[in-house]
């Protein structure tokens, strides 16, 4: 590599075994702009780094719970009261569904301790630098950052041939929950299926109570505005 | 009864009801409504309209609606002015205006109490009805703006809360008629907002350097224009009120409100045509958000370099969340791009007209297009 890594030296991967139940908040109707830019954390936006191109990818949880805090409450903090204020609007067409992998995924672990397997021979000193600056893409609402530790794996992986699915790194609001983002290249079918439970429409009272209970987690009351 | 009331069923633009009641005056002086509202007033024993009368009443409401909807004739077509109707046995709608809207209400409460509520059909029928017995019965006076059909389905979902669980549901999902009654907090919270003091638009117009006769009237004009931010809080509560994130040190209106106001009208149900009353604005500009802590907008100023270099730096800096009002003064920029992005996040199916200009806002932002949460459920 031309230029320092900052986050890893090598890539290292887990299996994450096949029907292992995982969540997300979807839509209920097709996106009518199915070439969405990426965004998000640890999203691949393409532009970082000159090997890494663009790619989709698809967040889930490894809970129900965790699933609505990363789509619904991800930004929203709680007031002194440790009030959550929720508009109504953002749970409007929004469907918690449940999926799990029809394969076994090799997945990039960035949740501690198994995160220092990226970067093992690093001086104490640099070590804690990797460490900060993980913590610091894994935890801040600012997701630049994390995309670009997300391009920096990439392309160490494209360097040492060591092909991965997805990442999955603690959810920052709910540490209960890991989150994972598994990449779905073009022309790829996609390696989930739906599973039991069905859909819950999260703007019905059904919908509500999942929402209360993901706040509930971190002992806040959700209020809907 | 000294001082006597209407009950009053209002049913806000966006759907919500609100049970109440209005002496003469306020009924009248009620006729600055938010576009897209209707109201109901009766005369009732108590002055208000009882738990137990509330289902008779909106079944009469909307019964009402529906011929409000379908008796085009009976309207003067599209007005900036509320239209005022009295209803009659709940058979026959009639248009009135001006100081009628006052007489038919006083005539109602001066008929003898056998025959309230009682039927006013417009200045001569409340002459005949006050002469004569012969009265008709159950009158509503009631004051509507275009459209009705959220309000329409808004009774339809208060009528349909007796129904099984998927229908109300359904109901509810068309209105959020249920949020009222499931979240009082959302009240207190809206009352603690307001004990803050937001100048009026008396206040404000003659800030903006109106004389005090035209300041209302100024503050009307600089809301419609999309220079002001305004919500409503009730006639006997000071009208319309303006936050104070808007305003600057020395008291004038800060230049970056217009295009934070665009900015909101994007998000799904925050245009101004859905959040006539504002407080699903106001309730957005003082939510605590994780994207303007002080951490999160250094990092999205500095490049990814910078903050590689030394992320002890930004580390050390606080990553408490802050409100969009708490922000702006200091950095519209960032409160507008949180507006953007928070457009983009639900801008789907709810708004598939606006999809194609949020793909290009997003596109255009792709290397910054990083604020917000995970929220995408693809990447």
């Amino acid at each position: 590599m031309p230029t320092p890594n900052p986050y890893l030296d090598r890539v290292v991967t887990q299996p994450l075994a096949a029907a292992t139940p995982l969540y997300r908040v979807d839509w209920d109707t097709p996106d009518p702009v199915p070439q969405r830019p990426p965004t998000g954390r640890c999203a691949l936006v393409g532009g970082l780094l000159p090997q890494v191109p663009p790619c989709r990818g698809t967040y889930l949880a490894s809970t129900p719970q965790g699933a609505i805090w990363e789509a619904i409450l991800q930004s929203i903090f709680p007031d002194a009261q440790q009030r959550l204020a929720v508009a109504l609007t953002a749970l409007t067409h929004r469907i918690l569904v449940a999926q799990s992998p029809i394969r076994t995924l090799d997945l990039v672990d960035l949740t501690l301790p198994a995160r220092h397997n990226l970067y093992l021979n690093r001086d104490p000193a640099a070590a804690h630098a990797t460490d900060t600056r993980w913590s610091l893409a894994l935890t801040d609402q600012d997701h630049l950052l994390s995309q670009t530790a997300a391009a920096w794996v990439s392309a160490v992986a494209q360097a040492n041939q060591t092909p991965y699915d997805e990442l999955v790194w603690t959810s920052a609001r709910d540490q209960s929950a890991q989150i994972y983002l598994i990449y779905v290249h073009a022309g790829s079918p996609s390696p989930l299926r739906s599973v039991v439970p069905a859909p819950v429409a999260l703007d019905s009272a059904a919908g509500e109570r999942l929402v209360r209970d993901a706040a509930a987690v971190g002992h806040d009351t959700v209020v809907f505005v | 009864m000294a001082n006597p009331r209407f009950g009053m069923l209002a049913i806000a633009a966006d759907g919500r009801i609100y049970w109440g009641s209005r002496t003469v005056d306020e009924l009248v002086s009620d006729a600055d409504l938010p576009r897209g509202s209707v109201r109901f007033f009766a005369v009732t024993p108590h002055g208000d309209i009882g738990d137990d009368e509330r289902k008779p009443f909106a079944q009469r409401a909307e019964r009402l609606l529906r011929k409000l909807e379908a008796g085009d004739s009976t309207r003067h077509g599209r007005e900036a002015a509320p239209q005022w109707f009295l209803a009659e046995s709940d058979q026959r709608l009639r248009a009135i205006h001006g100081p009628s809207v006052a007489a038919a209400a006083k005539a109602i409460l001066d008929m003898p109490p056998a025959f309230r509520p009682a039927h006013v059909v417009g200045r001569a029928s409340v002459q005949y009805a006050v002469r004569s017995s012969a009265v008709l019965r159950g009158g509503i006076i009631i004051a509507a703006h275009d459209p009705l059909a959220t309000a329409k389905a808004s009774l339809d979902a208060l009528l349909a809360q007796a129904d099984p669980p998927a229908e109300a549901d359904q109901a509810r999902r068309a209105t959020g008629a249920f949020l009222e009654a499931a979240d009082p907090e959302a009240g207190t919270m809206r009352a603690e907002l307001l004990r803050q003091g937001w100048p009026d638009s008396r206040a404000v117009g003659e800030r903006l350097g109106s004389a005090p006769g035209g300041a209302e009237a100024r503050a009307s004009r600089a809301r419609k224009d999309g220079t002001l931010f305004g919500v409503w809080a009730g006639r006997t509560h000071g009208g319309f009120v303006h936050p104070s994130f808007q305003f600057t040190a020395s008291g004038g209106l800060d230049p970056h409100v217009p295009e934070l106001l665009s900015a909101l009208a994007t998000i799904p149900g925050l245009s101004p045509d859905e959040d006539a009353s504002g407080w699903e604005r106001a309730f957005w500009l003082h939510q605590y958000r994780g994207p303007l802590s002080v951490r999160s907008l250094a990092m999205r100023a500095a490049r990814p370099e910078a903050v590689n270099a030394d992320p002890e730096r930004f580390l050390a800096q606080s990553d408490a969340a802050r409100q969009p009002a708490e922000v702006f003064r200091d950095d519209p920029a960032a409160v507008i791009h949180l507006a953007r992005s928070d457009a983009a996040e639900r801008t789907r199916t709810v708004n598939p007209a606006a999809a194609p200009a949020t793909q290009a806002e997003t596109q255009a932002d792709v290397p910054s297009a990083r604020a917000g949460g995970d929220t995408d459920a693809d990447a």
